[in-house]
């Protein structure tokens, strides 16, 4: 059972396409442990959203398998779905009721009691705004009001679709601690796609990174940051480079001669001991720095495929 | 019921429920306000019911007026699912397609009887007032010939429901309100303007206008176009519960 190996999410294989010539999701293989907070990052149109319509079964099965809590969508939809609160690009909302009614609706749908909305208009801080009409909101509301709708049946796994579109900086950071809040304190498990790394960098523990429908990279941050930290540069800049060149081949150095300068490839460990190599050698150091890659970089270089 | 119930919750503060009312009060009022500006025009010869003259034009309203209705009332119920992007979240609720697709058409049904039930009550009702207003027209000399109103409500019931289920269908499948309204209008306007043609009964929408004119001797000539419309109406559903089940995807 997937469930007993910590999985919330899994899928193996996972393929789709909506014409024969034009597959969207080639053999994707997901896998979001319980309690994560997990980030699915692709530029637009990687596969994404089609990959969260096909974990919700908005879309017809392509090929592989998909497991959610240890169980496919086709033995136990309905459990399955009554464990998942989910928020896909825009809110469903009806716009000529109130937040309350709105919420009333889906509620009545999924036998939920009433106290419940109150409970749900409180986390989102909705609470004194759900007699009013949504036509009356803001952009940050309504996405506050689609969040709320989804945490109603106090789901054990929350899928989000770029939920944070369209909102300004405040509501992004307030959707942030909502969701940290919901994971540190409740135990969900959430799922959030969004095209842009520094959006939510700061919230996730696990990153899958999509492109072109292909799983570029999966794992906890530490393992992005691990990649970015090994990315970092060492500038060097000597009274003569090429004697300086010579002498770090020598040494077995990965390094190549720029304009100005030399770049080592090495971690910030090596800068020490390069400097020590070179002025033993005779040699006067004008400039050594550590350049290191941003996590946006090694993201951007991930998509770009030039780094797997 | 659940279901049923939170579908008229998205009605609220819609169009939906005044449309009901006042389509369903339109044509009374009208005959009624026609009647008493004309009273001389309306006295009926020695013996004649009235009755039959006046059922004859609210019938014929009500085969004109309640197939508008329900093309208007399944579009605005629909189209409330396709403003909100509705499709996609009902469809991640842990309650199966097929109770979304019944619990829709329940709610369809219930607004259409509903016009029916007031439509009639209260042409039935402006007869008797005006024959308790102007005696000369003699409206309360008669009984109220329930029967035969019973009889049109349920073959005439019968002869739109190919039109609902396929103005359903069409409905969910356009997101565009006008465009699924279009061609429904269309396929009336067709229906009616064609009406004597002799191939116009394997029209969905053109059995509404073959009640026109109503006559309960008229019920073997209708026998055909039942059970064409009972085909229709059967291939209908099966073809739309099935697309709505397994391929629409909101």
């Amino acid at each position: 059972m997937i469930d007993e190996n910590g999985l919330a999410v899994e899928t193996i294989g996972l393929s789709f396409s909506f014409s024969k010539d034009r597959p969207v999701i080639k053999e994707l293989d997901m896998q979001i442990p319980k309690g994560a907070i997990y980030g699915f990052l692709g530029p637009n149109g990687a596969g994404k959203t089609t990959t969260i319509r096909l974990l919700l079964d908005l879309l017809p099965s392509g090929s592989g398998e998909i497991s959610v809590f240890g169980k496919t969508l086709g033995d136990d939809r309905s459990n399955i779905l009554s464990r998942t609160g989910a928020l896909i690009e825009s809110p469903s909302l009806y716009e000529h009721l109130t937040g309350h009614d709105n919420l009333k609706v889906t509620a009545n749908l999924r036998n939920i009691k009433k106290d419940r909305i109150q409970e749900v208009l409180e986390i989102v801080g909705l609470d004194t705004e759900s007699k009013k009409y949504v036509h009356s909101y803001s952009l940050g509301m309504k996405q506050r009001l689609g969040l709320a709708i989804a945490l109603l049946s106090s789901p054990d796994l929350l899928i989000l679709d770029e939920p944070t579109n369209g909102l300004d900086p405040n509501g992004i950071i307030e959707i942030r601690e909502l969701l940290r809040g919901l994971n540190t304190n409740h135990g969900v498990t959430i799922l959030v796609s969004s095209h842009l790394l520094s959006e939510v960098e700061r919230l996730v523990s696990h990153v899958g990174i999509i492109g072109q429908g292909k799983m570029l990279f999966q794992g906890p941050l530490k393992n992005l940051q691990q990649i970015s930290q090994d990315k970092a540069v060492i500038e060097i800049d000597t009274d003569d480079n090429a004697r300086a060149l010579k002498i770090l081949l020598e040494d077995h150095q990965s390094v190549v001669k720029a304009a100005q300068f030399l770049e080592v490839y090495a971690d910030g460990d090596r800068l020490a001991q390069l400097i020590i190599l070179l002025t033993a050698a005779g040699l006067r150091v004008n400039r050594a720095q550590l350049v290191e890659s941003s996590l946006e970089e090694t993201f951007l270089s991930i998509i770009k495929d030039d780094h797997l | 019921m659940k279901l049923f119930y939170t579908e008229f919750i998205k009605l609220k503060n819609t169009f939906a429920l005044w449309l009901t009312l006042l389509g369903a009060l339109f044509v009374p009022l009208i005959l009624f306000t026609t009647y008493l500006s004309d009273v001389k025009s309306f006295v009926p010869g020695h013996g004649i019911n009235p009755w039959d003259d006046f059922l004859v034009r609210t019938l014929n309203g009500c085969c004109f007026f309640s197939i508008g209705f329900a093309l208007l009332i399944i579009g605005l119920i629909i189209h409330i699912e396709h403003k909100a992007s509705g499709w996609k979240h009902l469809f991640t609720l842990p309650i199966s397609r097929g109770r979304i697709y019944f619990g829709k058409l329940l709610v369809i049904f219930a607004m259409v009887i509903c016009f029916f039930t007031l439509y009639l009550a209260l042409s039935v009702l402006s007869g008797a007032v005006l024959g308790y207003a102007v005696p000369g027209l003699g409206f309360s000399k008669f009984p109220v010939p329930g029967m035969h109103i019973s009889r049109f409500v349920t073959e005439f019931f019968i002869s739109i429901l190919p039109t609902v289920f396929l103005q359903y269908w069409l409905s969910f499948r356009l997101k565009n309100l006008i465009t699924s309204l279009g061609i429904g209008l269309g396929g009336l306007m067709i229906g009616l303007l064609l009406k004597s043609w002799k191939f116009i009964i394997y029209l969905p929408y053109a059995a509404p206008f073959q009640m026109l004119n109503y006559k309960e001797e008229d019920v073997s000539s209708h026998q055909r176009l039942f059970l064409i419309n009972a085909v229709y109406t059967v291939l209908f559903v099966m073809l739309s519960y099935k697309d709505f089940v397994k391929r629409f995807r909101g």
